[in-house]
């Protein structure tokens, strides 16, 4: 087969292309050319052609699992503080540094469970295993030290503050004015989640022992958790 | 000849075959296998949808899990990612609002004439032509009589959420399970007209065919339901609603198609005995997470118990 067929028959899924055939410089977003016996599946859509479920909400599949993975996060870093709680409350100095910094992170996932509901978003299913996992991070974070506690606060900050920075990148690229009741809330818990960042921080926490290695492993697990709950 | 693209030879190399061949002919060369997986996708998608059919359909897949896409309702996105679903979407919103007054239209003209011709593509001819619009316009519903069930089912979610408004369900004083009996119960009565011919229409949606539809259209009812009813959770206990309400959905429906009692008593009594189970469930759950705080005072106190016998609280407490 020729070269030029060859290119034709290759369409880069998602990309767009100039065809500058006749002199018309015609942009084409090139689509998954589907096969006639697959394209039935595609015809099989439902009936109104639009997702059901975006006729009562405003914000798009994508949003949806924004939403669903920061309410996710919130109820995680709970779960953290909890389990650092259950260990150090009242056997450590930070205890009450540490009950302020939950008390925040109430806050944001009373926030995020506002915004959820408000756009009848579906929670991750994963949410009994977060309640557990994330209780014992941070009880183990906690057993083998205050200043791990710290490492493991800073650790996770650190990812959640990356999380929503790039969050926020997408929504302002998308709409800014449409997402503004979002990034605002975003932005209110990024801004608080860099300060415990900073804290844990300033709290020793690069003195703890094994600390690249524990904030390497932290940072990874919560990288993994937020690609699981923004689908599932 | 030359291409514009000839220019770009990068990085060539020796496939399997011995032939030298750079980077943009082993692309279309991978466009071939793209060609076979899709050929062999057309062979099995049907039978593997066979398959999910076949564990009934109680069993529900999370349906969301497959929709992710960047696309807004109404906005163009400029996403370079946008999806072929949304392709066609977008270029068919122009026209949807016009084609749903159409389906609308033929849709109810239809409706009456369930009785006689059953939910098939005879019926939407009909209908059409009652109406005065042409015999083959029913072809607006993709495939017949099965379009003609997903379009009632659609209708009907759309009713209920119409009496749920007006009525106010939400606010109401009664508690979540009552207000789900009473939702359950209203969406059931719409199928009471065309009880006769319930069971074709249920034949007709559990198809391998329809089968990714009517688990679309059920997880749609039951978060609906559950919305209405007052339900706000947002953990572990959203999962079980949904799958109890799906579940009474279609244990109803099984029940009205084969009821032989006067006014489906039957079914609307067994409906209500389910609803008593569903409530003395969550009396238990309420009563275990209860059991769940006594169980960690006692781990809490056995831990210290521990730490007391071992010595290790008045090590610590000295050695601080």
């Amino acid at each position: 087969m020729c070269y030029e067929q060859a290119q034709l028959k290759f369409v880069h899924y998602g990309c767009v292309r100039t065809c500058v055939e006749g002199g018309s410089f015609q942009h084409e977003t090139m689509s998954l050319r589907l096969s006639p016996a697959l394209r039935h599946l595609r015809a099989n859509k439902f009936a109104c052609n639009n997702c059901l479920r975006k006729k009562h909400t405003k914000i798009s599949d994508e949003v949806h699992g924004m939403l669903r993975v920061d309410h996710a996060g919130e109820f995680g870093a709970n779960r953290i503080y909890a389990g650092q709680m259950a260990v150090l409350a009242g056997r450590s100095k930070s205890a009450a540094l540490i009950q302020h910094m939950w008390d925040q992170e109430k806050e944001h996932k009373k926030i995020f469970d506002d915004l959820m509901v408000k756009h009848r978003v579906r929670p991750t299913a994963l949410m009994p295993f977060w309640h557990i996992a994330g209780f014992l991070l941070g009880a183990g974070s906690a057993v083998l030290g205050e200043k791990s506690a710290m490492a493991c606060t800073v650790a996770v900050e650190a990812s959640i503050v990356e999380h929503y920075n790039d969050q926020l990148r997408k929504l302002a690229n998308d709409n800014p004015e449409k997402h503004a009741e979002i990034m605002a809330a975003i932005k209110k818990c990024r801004d608080e989640e860099q300060e415990h960042h900073d804290t844990g921080l300033d709290k020793g926490a690069e003195q703890a022992f094994l600390y690249k290695a524990m904030t390497a492993v932290i940072k990874v697990g919560c990288k993994a958790a937020i690609a699981l709950s923004t689908k599932v | 000849m030359t291409h514009p693209l000839s220019s770009c030879f990068c990085s060539c190399r020796v496939n399997r075959g011995g032939q030298a061949e750079n980077s943009l002919f082993s692309l279309f060369r991978g466009s071939v296998h793209l060609w076979k997986i899709d050929r062999m996708l057309a062979r099995y998608l049907p039978l593997l949808q066979c398959y999910g059919n076949f564990m009934g359909r109680t069993t529900i897949i999370a349906r969301p899990l497959l929709a992710s896409n960047f696309s807004t309702n109404g906005t163009t996105s400029q996403d370079a990612n946008a999806s072929a679903q949304s392709e066609g979407r977008r270029e068919e919103q122009v026209s949807s609002s016009k084609e749903d007054d159409v389906k609308f239209k033929i849709f109810s003209a239809a409706l009456p004439l369930v009785h006689q011709l059953g939910w098939t593509k005879e019926c939407l001819e009909a209908g059409a032509e009652s109406i005065g619009f042409s015999k083959s316009s029913h072809g607006i519903f993709e495939h017949g009589g099965t379009s003609f069930v997903q379009f009632f089912h659609r209708n009907c979610n759309k009713e209920l959420r119409k009496i749920a408004k007006v009525e106010q369900i939400e606010s109401a004083k009664s508690d979540e399970l009552t207000k789900v009996h009473q939702l359950l119960e209203k969406r059931l009565q719409m199928i009471l007209p065309y009880l006769p011919q319930w069971p074709q229409a249920m034949a007709l949606m559990s198809r391998p065919h329809s089968s990714l539809d009517s688990y679309k259209l059920l997880y749609e009812l039951a978060d609906d339901i559950c919305f209405f009813a007052g339900d706000r959770s947002l953990n572990a206990t959203w999962y079980t609603k949904r799958a109890a309400v799906a579940g009474l959905y279609i244990t109803g429906e099984l029940s009205l198609v084969q009821d032989k009692s006067a006014n489906c008593d039957e079914s609307w009594q067994m409906l209500a005995r389910r609803i008593e189970d569903l409530r003395k469930v969550e009396e238990f759950g309420g009563s275990c997470s209860r059991q769940q705080e006594i169980l960690k005072d006692i781990a809490q106190s056995s831990l210290t118990l521990i730490r007391n016998l071992t010595g290790m609280q008045s090590y610590q407490r000295n050695s601080r």
